[in-house]
């Protein structure tokens, strides 16, 4: 037989004390999630702050001479490592690029370039909206860094990203990998990456330290990114828009 | 034969009582004056200086994430306050007709639709998410659409427990032993071996394959007993695994949205996503099961119609559920 209680239904003496405290139970639930609701709704802006990155690739594009040595670096220390082979820094074509006259005398005019990489946001869109927190901060570098292991592939950081690229057809490279940010997606892989200073190399950064132009003329890692802390800052959105749009450093800001 | 309506006897009226019959109709407005709040207030937060580009966290999707996260205990505490109302103002329906039962409250019947599109809607974004099938939408658009698939989840989850919690629990939660031993049976009975029990497509067993097999499974004791109100298919195999499922995703899924409230450790959102995932894809299994059930088996069908009606026909609950009809005709005698 089907009892009352496989019914749904209490009996009547069972009525008065016992669904009586499951009522009220589930009604203090009920204010409780509504209590939380206004809590949280309440409580202001709740993205967590974390700590700067402590540099950052600001390649300079008037002194880019194309050659990819960047790429390449970046994708065989990578690839050594264990980690994706796609190249964080990326090289573009951009007709507005003053080339320096020191690359034209010593390199003749080979092109107009500019360097794609990751600028380590202070308030890293990336690192607040990933999902699993795949996205942290390396404690060494200050990098963020993503773990191919934890990355579920969402592309939530992808777009996060503030810095959209030009079309691949651009690119100086023959490698087409759909980039459409700082972040990079690797198909093969199913994981995101980005640049990470190159984190595990005691020797920092492989694209700086390979340039071929970097040893004679400026261009290398900014030692702090207070320039990028103040760029990214609501008062100073015509600069953002700047760096954002030219990929431009300015020159005090390389050493 | 007339409706037949067993009035409930009402606890005696003191201040506490008065309450706790109000409370869930101050909760239930409360939850949607807090839920009209989240949109404004997001923007409040959104204009604050510190953030640059006038977003939360710098993106659109942080901007979502958070939406979502405040929405949630508004969404969970109505469905919970909804559940309440309708258990204040529930009389107990026997039997409405004498050609068929109620199986189902209409409520119970809505929540099991409303899990089902939002269990749809999340798996089929879920795909998407995870590029199984490409992605046709935007991601935002994506997020928008697993994540009220998540909220009709949450309060189908919410007004569920509520409502058979309060109601002193639902019978579909396998208690005896017996329970699995009919449930391995009547799967077994899909294969038509059992005279008189069509199986899957309808099919039954030529009686010369169908005796020897009869003998052997009678001897395992695989013969299924008569059921009550639920089928044991629908105890164990059903009802269970969804629990189990829904539970793990809802839970995970919780502390996935919980991670844009407060702050969480990486390694809880690394499992909490693994789980997530997971459990994923066997709800994506068990609903191929589910719905195989109800399709390819013609004598579960009228089973799968009272989803929609809430009854089903006498004739139907004789020869499958006799126990319930035995019940129901008990209670019906005056």
């Amino acid at each position: 037989m089907t009892s009352d209680r496989e019914n749904g239904m209490s009996g009547p003496s069972d009525f008065s004390r016992r669904a009586f405290l499951r009522k009220t139970g589930a009604a203090v639930a009920g204010v409780a999630f509504v209590g939380l609701g206004f809590a949280e709704t309440f409580k202001g802006v709740a993205f967590p702050s974390i700590a700067e990155a402590g540099g950052v690739i600001m390649p300079n594009p008037s002194l880019c001479i194309g050659c990819l040595t960047c790429e390449v670096s970046c994708s065989e220390v990578h690839k050594t490592a264990g980690l994706s082979d796609i190249a964080r820094i990326r090289v573009y074509r951009r007709e507005s690029v003053v080339v320096d006259p020191a690359i034209i005398a010593n390199f003749g005019m080979r092109g107009k370039f500019f360097q794609n990489v990751c600028v380590q946001c202070p308030d890293a869109p990336c690192v607040a909206v990933c999902p699993p927190k795949a996205l942290s901060v390396d404690p060494k570098t200050g990098a963020r860094v993503i773990d191919p292991n934890t990355c579920i592939a969402c592309g939530k950081c992808e777009q996060a990203c503030l810095f959209p690229t030009p079309p691949e057809s651009k690119a100086a490279g023959p490698e087409q990998v759909g980039q459409r940010s700082r972040i990079i997606y690797d198909k093969p892989r199913n994981v995101y990456t980005k640049c990470d200073l190159c984190s595990f190399r005691a020797e920092g950064p492989a694209c700086i330290e390979r340039c071929p132009v970097n040893i004679a003329i400026t261009q290398g890692k900014v030692k702090s990114d207070t320039m990028c802390l103040t760029l990214l800052q609501p008062e100073n959105q015509a600069n953002f828009a700047k760096m954002r749009d030219q990929q431009t450093a300015p020159a005090e800001a390389t050493q | 034969m007339s409706t037949l309506k067993i009035e409930e006897t009402a606890p005696a009226v003191t201040g506490t009582s008065t309450l706790v019959r109000f409370l869930p109709a101050i909760v239930l407005v409360a939850a949607v004056i807090g839920a009209a709040v989240v949109l404004p207030m997001v923007g409040h937060d959104q204009s604050a200086r510190t953030w640059y580009r006038g977003l939360i966290g710098g993106s659109s999707l942080y901007r979502l994430d958070t939406i979502f996260a405040r929405l949630l205990p508004f969404v969970i505490g109505a469905a919970i306050a909804v559940a309440l109302l309708e258990r204040g103002r529930r009389q107990r329906h026997v039997a409405a007709s004498g050609e068929s039962l109620r199986r189902h409250e209409l409520s119970e019947v809505i929540a099991h639709w409303g899990n089902a599109v939002g269990v749809g809607l999340c798996l089929i974004t879920a795909t998407w998410l995870r590029r199984w099938f490409g992605r046709p939408f935007s991601l935002e658009t994506t997020y928008v659409l697993h994540f009220i698939g998540a909220g009709l989840i949450m309060a189908a989850v919410a007004h569920h427990i509520t409502f058979q919690r309060v109601g002193g629990g639902t019978g579909l939660i396998p208690k005896r032993r017996a329970d699995f031993k009919n449930a391995l049976a009547e799967m077994v009975g899909y294969t038509g071996v059992y005279r008189g029990l069509r199986g899957a497509f309808g099919v039954q067993m030529p009686a010369a394959v169908r005796r020897p097999a009869q003998r052997i499974l009678r001897k395992w004791n695989l013969v299924p007993d008569p059921d009550g109100k639920y089928l044991a298919t629908e105890k164990v195999l059903s009802y269970s695994l969804w629990a189990v499922l829904i539970g793990v995703v809802v839970i995970t899924g919780v502390i996935k949205t919980l991670r844009y409230a407060v702050s969480l450790p990486g390694g809880l959102l690394h499992w909490a996503t693994y789980l997530h995932d997971g459990a994923t894809i066997f709800l994506i299994v068990l609903l191929a099961l589910h719905i195989g059930a109800l399709v390819l088996v013609p004598r579960n069908w009228p089973l799968l119609k009272s989803m929609f009606t809430t009854r089903v026909s006498r004739a139907y609950a004789k020869a499958h559920l006799p126990l319930w009809v035995e019940e129901e005709e008990t209670a019906e005698k005056p």
